[in-house]
């Protein structure tokens, strides 16, 4: 199950649950088949059953109304419409009677069966009565006898009456009332005479009532004994009639008329007593009542109880339908749920092999998040999730192989900035000691130029004693003539001008030791300004290997710019999950970009110490040509000094001499005169000597304020040149951090575990 | 760098020919490098710069500006092949001039280019191959960037190769191990 791909296991899922619904489906078709048939032999059989037996009561209730209507009906046409209908009932209870029998006959209980055959016996009987019942129905006897009696008899009752009251108004108006005396006698006698007229009209009356007693009659015996009573009432009538005729002559024709009536009425009694023996209604109505309506009772509670029975079993079938729809309903609700759990079962068993790999790639990508890329998921399952997992597994890998190669890029980074470090602290150290050398020179020079000056002011001096010789010795030429008178003067004079000339020697010594000093210091100069070319060459190959370092860091920036793109591509392509990387990866390009840019400042930087550098070279290339013309000016100097020292010499031992010969002036006057002009041409010499030393002097001191100047201008570049490299320290220094914090970022990720 | 999951913003890595701005499907690319040793096919079209050896599995390389109708490529020290996932066509990567960052792009930005537009890199209408691959052209901040359908550009390649009539080799098949 767990080596399954997901499809498959989705199919088995899906199969189960078509399985399911199938078998479901299969029992729903089933059972509700079941109940369809069961609902067809219902309302195929046993409905139309009870339809038919519920039609014949019916129908029977409607035969029986009919039969009713016909005997109660008074018109004769009315119940002969009865009687067809009725006749008409009874042939669609027969007919119906023989389609339920034939249902009966196919499918039945025997109880209906046998209630089926004991209505029909008990309809064939009610039928054969009901026909005879219905022939006498339609005679109608007894209600024509009442019309007759309501209609004729009464009218000619209504005839006798009137002739009997004509028969007593004629006599009233014939004999008109006798006087009062006659009134007791006649008076008496008249009602006398009225009493049987009285007598006949309430007899007619009485016989009329019989008339209505017969026709209720319903027995022949009270029938005959009804009409013994008429014979009497006939027959007393015809008596008090004639006694009239007999009594009252005079109202001859009125009593005719009564006879007349009264044959009539006899003639029409004789009618209604026909009629009235007929007696059709009452017997009918006596049938109806009694064996008619007992019969017809029992048919009713025969199809009743077929009625009851198909009720019966219409209800036992539709106990069977319920009980087939509850198994069908069971059957169902199992099926779902047994399908329901199965396919619950195996849903979270497929939820199970998703959701925990899954879950396994969320917190593994978390650690990648927090920078642990040591884990694996090495799931082993061969679906898509563990394909999911084999991809991101390999994800990790290329991630960890992208960050080893940063992490020793890196490296190396720290690495050359640290180079670059030490060689920028050489380069500030030499820098330094090319400054303090500089400065060093510029003592120097100024202790040079300090000399030259006194140099200078010593030269200025002798000249002035030269001048003041040469004076003298102008003076002792001048006054040679005045020698014998100032013998003692030149005396003193040759003192002064030995002394002048012992202090002018002293001087040359002074400039000779100072001329010395100044050589000395020029050579110094001269190797200091060495030094500072070789420190600058240095300084030169320094910058150019700082450069060769910043070409190196440009390059891994570079990389570095390039792996984070392709960081950035790998981590876009792993989409959510690598964002987090891909926000490390562009802080890591920004880096490359920042290093590339330190690197970049390095560099123009460097340049620019270099120039600083040769300018330097140049300027201290000057210096020592300078000094070289210093130290030339200084040996010609020393040159013109010796000369003069010589000079002086010479002038030493000519004084020496002279002061010899002052003892004896007289003497030497002419070799004094001699001697001074030797003494005045030397002093000249001498003279031109040190004007030529004083050019030559000054030419020195303003050679030295050059050196002095250019010294100072090399101090300055030197100056600036410590500037620079503490400039390139700095960037070094940061460049070196920047190292540090991409080193410290990249290693935020753990590669092993 | 950041990429925002709203509806509609791509990644697109840009890269340079000549003076414009194209980009590609972050997605469709494989990497980035500046390898620039290249074997050449003296058989094949001048678009196709020869085979370039990865880690040992070999790459066609095409030269985008003459697919494009400009001047042929001069490796210069910018220069970038940018090497595409196999998705987006069989083993093969485009040489590019210099490559840029990578932008999120708002697809609604992106408008679709007819084809024949104005405004293609001079000489396109040459080749009509432009708007095979060129598929539009999106407003960024400071210039136009055109979308390059990376998945096109082998199409493009054999395209030209049948107008040529020298369509007898697949090139996409790797030759050497």
């Amino acid at each position: 199950m767990k080596h399954w791909r997901l499809s498959i296991k989705m199919g088995l899922l899906i199969g189960v649950l078509v399985l399911t619904s199938m078998m479901i489906a299969g029992v729903g078709i089933y059972g509700l088949d079941s109940v369809n048939k069961q609902l067809v032999r219902v309302v195929g059989d046993t409905l139309e059953k009870l339809r038919l037996s519920t039609e014949i009561r019916t129908r029977l209730l409607e035969q029986i109304r009919a039969g009713k209507n016909a005997i109660l009906s008074e018109d004769d046409e009315q119940s002969r419409r009865y009687k067809k209908r009725a006749e008409a009932e009874r042939e669609t209870i027969d007919k119906t009677l023989a389609d339920l029998e034939l249902l009966l006959e196919a499918d039945g209980e025997d109880q209906q069966r046998k209630y089926l055959a004991e209505f029909k016996a008990s309809w064939d009987e009610l039928k054969e009565q009901d026909r005879e019942m219905l022939e006498l129905a339609i005679q109608n006897s007894n209600l024509k006898a009442t019309d007759l009696h309501q209609n004729e008899s009464y009218e000619t009752l209504k005839g006798f009456q009137e002739a009997l009251s004509g028969v007593r108004r004629h006599v009233e108006s014939t004999q008109p009332r006798p006087i009062e005396a006659t009134q007791t006698t006649s008076g008496a006698k008249t009602p006398d005479r009225f009493e049987e007229l009285a007598e006949a009209q309430v007899n007619i009356l009485r016989w009329h009532g019989l008339q209505a007693f017969h026709i209720d009659a319903l027995t022949s015996r009270s029938m005959d004994e009804l009409e013994g009573r008429m014979k009497l009432l006939q027959d007393r009538i015809e008596e008090e009639l004639r006694i009239v005729s007999e009594t009252f002559p005079e109202a001859k024709d009125e009593s005719a008329k009564a006879r007349e009536a009264l044959t009539s009425f006899e003639e029409t009694n004789s009618r209604i007593i026909t009629h009235s023996r007929a007696n059709s209604n009452e017997l009918s109505a006596q049938m109806s009542m009694g064996p008619q309506e007992v019969l017809q009772k029992q048919a009713g509670e025969k199809i009743q109880d077929l009625t009851r029975s198909l009720r019966a079993e219409l209800g036992k079938e539709k106990e069977y339908s319920d009980s087939t729809y509850r198994q069908a309903t069971y059957a169902i609700v199992g099926f779902s749920v047994v399908g329901i759990a199965i396919g619950l079962f195996l849903s979270l068993a497929i939820k199970q092999a998703i959701t925990g790999p899954v879950a396994a790639c969320v917190s593994m990508i978390q650690t990648i998040a927090e920078g642990d890329l040591s884990r694996r998921l090495n799931l082993d399952q061969e679906d898509e999730i563990g394909e999911l997992a084999h991809a991101m597994d390999s994800v990790v890998c290329s991630l960890t192989r992208i960050v080893a190669d940063i992490r020793s890029v890196s490296g190396e980074v720290n690495r050359s900035a640290n180079e670059l470090s030490t060689v920028s602290t050489n380069l500030l150290s030499r820098g330094q000691d090319v400054s303090d050398q500089s400065v060093a020179v510029a003592g120097a020079t100024e202790e040079m130029s300090a000399n030259i000056n006194t140099m200078a002011a010593s030269a200025e001096q002798m000249s002035m004693n030269v001048v003041s010789i040469s004076s003298a010795t102008e003076q002792m030429s001048v006054n040679i003539a005045t020698i014998s008178s100032t013998a003692e003067q030149t005396s003193t004079n040759v003192g002064t001008v030995a002394r002048s000339i012992e202090e002018m020697t002293k001087a040359f010594q002074e400039i000779e030791n100072d001329v010395k000093e100044g050589s000395r210091v020029a050579n110094e100069a001269s190797s200091l300004a060495q030094d500072a070319t070789a420190s600058m060459n240095s300084l030169d190959s320094a910058a150019s290997e700082i450069n060769k370092v910043t070409e190196v860091i440009k390059t891994i920036a570079l990389q570095t710019n390039l792996l984070a793109l392709n960081a950035t591509i790998e981590a876009t392509a792993a989409g959510e999950a690598g964002k987090g990387f891909a926000v490390v990866a562009g802080e890591i390009k920004e880096l490359a970009n920042q290093s590339a840019q330190a690197a970049e400042d390095i560099a123009s930087k460097i340049e620019g110490a270099q120039s600083s550098t040769r300018e330097a070279v140049a300027v201290i290339k000057q210096v020592a040509e300078i000094i070289g013309a210093i130290n030339q000016s200084t040996n010609r100097v020393a040159e013109s000094v010796e000369r003069q020292t010589r000079s002086a010499n010479v002038i030493s031992q000519n004084v020496r001499d002279a002061d010899s010969g002052v003892e004896n002036i007289a003497v030497s006057i002419a070799e004094v005169a001699k001697g001074a002009n030797d003494t005045s041409k030397n002093a000249g010499e001498a003279a031109k000597g040190a004007s030529d030393m004083s050019r030559n002097t000054g030419e020195a001191a303003r050679t030295a304020v050059e050196i002095s100047r250019n010294i100072h201008s090399v101090s300055e570049s030197s100056r600036e040149n410590v500037e620079s490299s503490r400039k390139v320290s700095a960037s070094s220094a940061e460049l070196s951090r920047i190292a540090a914090e991409l080193q410290r970022l990249v290693e935020r990720f753990k590669l092993e575990g | 760098m950041n990429t925002p999951k709203e509806t509609g913003r791509k990644p697109y890595c840009t890269f340079r020919l000549g003076r414009r701005l194209f980009g590609v499907d972050v997605l469709d690319v494989k990497e980035i490098n500046t390898e620039r040793e290249l074997t050449p096919i003296h058989h094949a079209p001048d678009e196709v710069m020869g085979y370039v050896n990865l880690r040992g599995s070999i790459h066609l390389v095409l030269d985008m500006r003459l697919m494009l109708g400009m001047e042929r490529l001069e490796i210069g020290p910018d220069t970038r092949l940018m090497v595409f996932k196999p998705s987006a066509g069989d083993s093969f990567g485009v040489m590019v001039d210099a490559i840029g960052d990578i932008v999120d792009v708002d697809e609604d930005l992106v408008e679709e280019r007819r084809s024949r537009d104005e405004g293609l890199p001079e000489g396109a209408e040459r080749r009509q191959l432009g708007a095979d691959f060129v598929c539009g052209v999106c407003r960024l901040d400071e210039e136009l960037l055109m979308v390059v359908n990376s998945r096109q550009l082998l199409p493009a390649i054999e395209k030209i190769m049948t107008m040529q009539g020298a369509a007898t080799t697949t090139l996409s098949a790797s030759p050497e191990r």
